[in-house]
């Protein structure tokens, strides 16, 4: 979707007769990629999917004061990766508070979530993720899964492209050695 | 051959193992709207609860503060009202010149806040009985004219 054809949709949205059509529509476009971007960060489908209700609510509130200084896509993934991030603090919080649950690892919430169909491999690739630095995680889960490019990721995140390029090497090294040492 | 060189890396990986119940997405758009419209119902209802207890503060400073205007109002009414009817007097004096004793007209007159500035007043009427037509003169005649 072009920068005028979303100004459109967001000034639909703006008018309260044809709010609701534009949000449709906004759903339909948007709704399944910003699903697996969340569902990549926090898991468990139950999760995803209660971080993506809080995203649109979110959306919902504050597009009628958007000032399109961004894309539509980049500021709504913007919301869904800080719904995610506060989302997964949240639980790092609880989980402080029940110390050796031994489902609240990455592995026992992927062996316990019902719509995961991953082998071993994914399983290891998952554990060595979530052991990242925060930032070299979304780098790393913003090209190697969404398969953004750098300047849309630093558009995002505020970073510069050689920056995030760093970030990406470092976070494909620790991977492979996270392999290595299981293996 | 994969050149790539870790195994994730490699195009025949699955990157997506993940699933969603049947019709997640199809069913995705009404439950959002549907929860969206709750959200904005119990904002309205938010705003009314944060509403109505201002309402309530408002209200109760209005009440004091007529309350405590309706207090002043009685309690200095009486004197004002005297007031009024002093320089009432002071003007009839003023204008019949220094005629006036003690227990004549215009203290009778003070005494009973009757307003002289009303020609042939009723009250007056009433208390000197006389005929509305006399007054003045009566009033002329007790001054000394």
């Amino acid at each position: 979707m072009d920068r005028s054809n979303e100004a459109e949709l967001i000034n639909q949205f703006r008018d309260p007769a044809q709010r609701d059509r534009a949000f449709r529509m906004i759903l339909a476009k948007y709704q399944e990629k910003l699903y697996w971007h969340i569902r990549r960060m926090v898991v468990v489908h139950e999760d995803a999917d209660d971080v993506l209700q809080n995203t649109f609510i979110k959306i919902w509130k504050g597009l009628s004061g958007f000032r399109e200084t961004s894309g539509l896509f980049t500021w709504m993934y913007r919301i869904a990766t800080n719904e995610a991030i506060t989302f997964l603090k949240a639980r790092q919080r609880d989980r402080a508070m029940i110390a050796d649950d031994p489902d609240d690892t990455i592995k026992g919430r992927l062996k316990s979530d019902p719509y995961f169909d991953g082998d071993e491999v994914y399983e290891k690739l998952h554990i060595a993720i979530d052991s990242l630095p925060p930032k070299q995680k979304k780098v790393f889960q913003m090209k190697y899964f969404d398969e953004m490019t750098y300047e849309d990721m630093a558009n995002i995140l505020g970073t510069s492209v050689g920056a995030l390029k760093a970030s990406y090497f470092h976070a494909v090294h620790k991977i492979q050695a996270s392999f290595e040492s299981t293996d | 051959m994969d050149n790539n060189k870790y195994i994730w890396e490699n195009d025949r990986f699955n990157k997506n193992p993940f699933k969603v119940p049947d019709g997640y997405f199809e069913g995705f758009p009404d439950r959002m709207l549907e929860l969206l419209n709750q959200e904005v119902i119990s904002a309205e209802a938010e705003k009314r609860r944060f509403i109505r207890p201002w309402m309530a503060w408002v209200s109760g400073v209005a009440a004091v503060l007529m309350l405590g205007w309706f207090g002043v109002r009685t309690y200095y009414w009486k004197p004002l009202q005297e007031v009024r009817y002093q320089e009432n007097v002071a003007m009839f004096v003023d204008f019949y010149g220094e005629e006036l004793h003690e227990g004549d007209l215009a203290g009778y007159i003070v005494d009973n806040k009757i307003d002289i500035l009303k020609p042939a007043a009723t009250e007056v009427n009433e208390l000197i009985q006389i005929e509305p037509d006399q007054a003045e003169e009566y009033i002329l005649e007790s001054i000394g004219f």
